[in-house]
């Protein structure tokens, strides 16, 4: 089915990451495999974040960082100069640590995207917004009251707008930054339910400061010390039998 | 205590050991009961203005009626009173102001908030308050004799060639008019409406930005789409209180507008607004019962449009503040009917005007005619359109499409940024260079009292005055302001605060024109004579407000854990207050103080009402005394040379005591806060 697809989608290597003049990352090389969920675990300043955001180049909004290294999507580095940066975030899409819905109706959220990318077919966005609906199964609560505003809808229906708000623009990687930290436990397990749902079609690399959430969900894990990547690998290894000592520490809660 | 007993327990009428002197925390409820005084001044202050405006201008009330607002005859000596051209000219001149001004502060305010690295917009949003600081009569002085002639040169011909056959644009054009001072007051309100629109768009969260950027949006789609959207209402707010600033406007209109009291059709012509007219008409009516209550009377219609204009910007700014965190759906109806105007309205009324010009241009200038602003402007607008609609088709011409837009909309923005700061210099720059022409020794050594081909006069006496008048309203303002702060921010948490700051707002934005008149009516009229102290007293209630808003501010930024400290070690609430807190925010609330005495040191309007002017050194405080502004105006709309010079040297003397303390207060708490 995937003919022509990599097998590998995002790969960095040997990548520095600078804010001002401290050093966040150091060296970090990963794969993140096509159609898996990648989960990226570590105690708080760890860099796990900052690393998830190079994917993206959202970093770039921030004033006075530096990236050394290359970060590539399907082999084709995200850095070089000429890269698009609008076209590179509508392949790799982001869903933020707290829900972030616009202050707009349910519907202009979920179409915003496909508006600004060009879209302006009524019919078309009706379809959009109802599919990527369904998507982040949301639809069958909100299909009568799409021009409600979004942010009248509870935080896990507002965290599960933003997952189909940019599943709108028809991602390839969906990067998720700690999506359920700001949840309850009810909103976080169907969450989690709509993450194995959606590896079937798009890849994810996720944030996570849970380990029982990464172990839930993902299929590799890495983990972030200090700004280095310590280790990564399938998720099962990494929790059972991890090669690195302070893995190992992590895991059974010796630290962090 | 020794107790034998492990096991204490609540002995009715025991003393217990935690119970302190009977009167323990009678220091704390009369200190903070004294701040409550003087912070219910606000309040007190905006009925007593109300009521004494509308008691003495009973006169004219029942000879005319509600008539006034409707007539629009306004003859003096057949004792008809009608405001109707004074209304209007107030509206057309703060309408079009708002025009120029609303699209480029908040363009400068994107500029400083989403553009500018913080090398480039610390400097220009310091530069930009600063034009708020210039005094209006030096804006008047510098309208009348710079720019008016400047736009009778270049800019009326034009209009009059492109626009002409539009009856706003009808010529023949004159040298001072409501265009000019529609220029100025745009001008005078740009600062203001950057700097607040400025706070607001920094309430909308970042992570609403990066939500829209994450999706691939372009930085100036973000912005428009939501940065714009989320700051929507506290964005009119905004609006809202540059147009009362407008209409409220005295100094600079008054010089440029050209005060012909009737209703006239183009913008070209002179026209008449309220603040002007009370500026301008004073002097004969302050002897002639009738008159002075038509002043009067206008003065009231103008506090009761600010008050009302005033209070539902504030409503609707702390509307907008909760609003972007959390939703409202009543303001989704209102957009809706909004948008139904946007989507039918202003293309009809937009197209009908285009229209109307391209039939006048052909009829007029036949074919070439085509090739007028309009159709340019038109042409343009049909080009994009057209380039959206072909670029729409395929990604790669899209994506460029959307980058030329963002890239034209920051060289827009930064345009106007450029622009507000041009004005600035262009301002200093004529002030500095016809001021340090006329500035000799004489004007420090001789009163204003010189005839008007003695080129030995200067401005002792409105120096002398300027200085007695600032001291007496600092005196008056200060404690007030000081008390009242520390009252809202230390004891007014719940509502009741919030209804003494909403008042201090409401009193901030009322005309100083105005307050010019309550104090006439209330300190001169009553003893019968012009003098100091009613100016002062009104410099003095100018003062309150800004004083109080500031302190308040200063006081909120003093970190909880050290008051925690000196509560901890037992100290009283107001013990705490006078010898942690405020110590602890002292440069902020000295800043304050300057900034208002600054602001206060520049006022002309209220000063014609109460100081009235004297053309000798006077030093008594019951007696009538000039002040810097009052002399720049009086000789600015001289026709003598020689008073003319000295009015600029006057205005030199006066931006630089004015910027001076500005600048200081600034420097001394940069990076802290942004005061507006």
């Amino acid at each position: 089915m995937s003919e022509g697809v990599p097998v590998i989608r995002m790969a960095a290597n040997s990548l520095d990451f600078y804010y001002g003049s401290f050093k966040a990352l150091t060296g970090v090389n990963i794969s993140v495999p096509n159609r898996k969920v990648t989960a990226l675990i570590g105690p708080s300043g760890c860099g796990k974040s900052t690393f998830l955001r190079c994917l993206n180049r959202m970093n770039d909004e921030i004033v006075g960082t530096k990236v050394v290294g290359k970060v590539s999507l399907d082999g084709d580095d995200i850095y070089a100069r000429g890269v698009s940066l609008t076209d590179l975030r509508k392949r790799v899409g982001m869903v933020f640590q707290r829900p972030n819905p616009f202050p707009m109706s349910i519907f202009d959220n979920i179409t915003y995207g496909p508006r600004i990318h060009g879209e302006n077919k009524k019919d078309k966005l009706q379809e959009i917004a109802e599919t990527s609906l369904k998507k982040a199964a949301l639809w069958d609560e909100v299909k009568d009251s799409l021009k409600k505003s979004a942010q009248d809808l509870s935080g896990g229906q507002q965290q599960r707008l933003c997952i189909a708000r940019v599943l709108a623009v028809e991602p390839e990687v969906l990067l998720m930054d700690e999506p359920c930290s700001a949840l309850d436990p009810n909103s976080t397990f169907r969450i989690e339910e709509l993450m194995s749902e959606l590896k079937h079609k798009y890849t994810i690399v996720i944030v996570t400061h849970n380990m029982q959430q990464a172990a839930r969900v993902s299929e590799q894990t890495g983990f972030f010390l200090k700004g280095e990547l310590v280790e990564v690998g399938e998720t099962a290894k990494i929790f059972n039998q991890p090669d690195d000592q302070r893995t190992d520490d992590y895991i059974r809660g010796r630290f962090g | 205590m020794p107790q034998e007993n492990s096991t204490t327990e609540y002995i009715p009428g025991r003393p217990s050991s935690l119970q302190g002197k009977k009167n323990a925390g009678l220091g704390d409820k009369v200190f903070r009961n004294i701040t409550l005084l003087f912070s219910l001044v606000v309040v007190l202050l905006i009925v007593w203005i109300g009521v004494q405006l509308f008691k003495e201008s009973s006169i004219t009330r029942h000879l005319t009626g509600i008539s006034i607002l409707s007539s629009s005859v306004w003859d003096v000596q057949h004792q008809q009173y009608g405001a109707l051209p004074f209304i209007i000219g107030t509206l057309v001149t703060s309408a079009l102001a708002l025009l120029i001004a609303v699209p480029m502060g908040l363009g400068a305010a994107l500029f400083l908030t989403e553009i500018a690295p913080r090398w480039i917009s610390t400097p220009v949003s310091f530069i930009i308050e600063l034009i708020a600081a210039v005094p209006s009569v030096i804006f008047g002085l510098w309208g009348f004799q710079v720019v008016c002639p400047f736009l009778q040169d270049h800019v009326n011909p034009w209009l009059i060639a492109h626009f002409g056959s539009l009856p706003i644009f009808a010529p023949p054009a004159t040298l001072t008019n409501m265009l000019a001072a529609g220029l100025i007051l745009a001008i005078m309100i740009l600062p203001f409406i950057t700097s607040v629109s400025r706070e607001v768009i920094k309430t909308v969260p970042g992570s609403q930005r990066e939500a829209a950027l994450g999706m691939g949006a372009t930085k100036w789609e973000t912005v428009r789409d939501v940065v714009l959207k989320g700051a929507k209402s506290g964005i009119v707010g905004a609006v809202m209180l540059a147009l009362g600033r407008a209409i409220g406007e005295t100094m600079a209109v008054v010089m440029v507008i050209g005060n012909n009291p009737h209703i006239v059709k183009s913008l070209l012509q002179p026209g008449y607004t309220m603040p002007s007219l009370l500026a301008n008409e004073f002097n004969e009516a302050a002897n002639e019962p009738i008159q002075r209550s038509a002043l009067l009377e206008i003065a009231f219609i103008l506090f009761i449009i600010t008050l009302i204009i005033n209070a539902s910007a504030r409503l609707l700014i702390l509307w907008g503040n909760r609003q972007a965190t959390g939703g409202n759906s009543s303001s989704e109806k209102i957009a809706a009917k909004l948008e139904v105007v946007k989507k039918f309205g202003f293309p009809i009324v937009i197209g009908a005007v285009c229209l109307y010009q391209i039939v006048a241009d052909v009829s007029s200038k036949g074919i070439g005619g085509l090739l007028g602003p309009i159709e340019l402007v038109l042409v343009l607008f049909g080009l994009s359109r057209w380039m959206t609609k072909v670029c729409r088709k395929d990604n790669k011409l899209w994506n460029r499409w959307r980058a030329a837009n963002h890239n034209a909309m920051y060289v827009l923005f930064s345009g106007f940024a450029a622009i507000a700061c041009i004005l600035l210099f262009a301002l200093v720059y004529y002030v500095a260079i016809q001021g340090f022409r006329a500035l000799n020794p004489n004007f420090f050594l001789n009163d204003g009292s010189k005839p008007p081909d003695d080129p030995t006069g200067g401005m002792k006496n409105g120096i002398i005055g300027t200085l007695m008048l600032v001291g007496m309203g600092s005196a008056v303002g200060i404690p007030i302001g000081l008390m009242g702060g520390i009252f809202v921010a230390e004891f007014g948490k719940g509502k009741f605060g919030a209804y003494i700051r909403f008042a201090a707002d409401v009193l901030n934005g009322i005309p100083s024109v105005v307050i010019g008149m309550f104090a006439y009516a209330a300190f001169v009229l009553p003893i019968g004579h012009f003098s100091a102290a009613a100016g002062g007293a009104a410099l003095g209630i100018m003062m309150i407000p800004t004083i109080m808003r500031t302190t308040e501010e200063m006081l909120r930024m003093v970190p909880t854990n050290l008051r925690e400290a000196s509560l901890g070690l037992g100290a009283t609430r107001s013990r705490t207050i006078i010898s942690i807190v405020l110590p602890a925010a002292r440069t902020g609330i000295v800043t304050g103080i300057m900034l208002a005495v600054a602001r206060i040191a520049g006022e002309t309007a209220p000063l014609l009402f109460t100081a009235f002017g004297n053309q000798f050194v006077s030093t008594k405080v019951n007696e009538p005394v000039s002040s810097m502004t009052m002399m720049i105006y009086r000789f600015a709309t001289s026709a003598y040379p020689v008073w003319i010079d000295l009015a600029w040297a006057g205005a030199l003397v006066l931006l630089i005591m004015v910027l001076t303390i500005s600048i200081i207060a600034r420097l001394a708490t940069r990076n802290r806060y942004a005061l507006r």
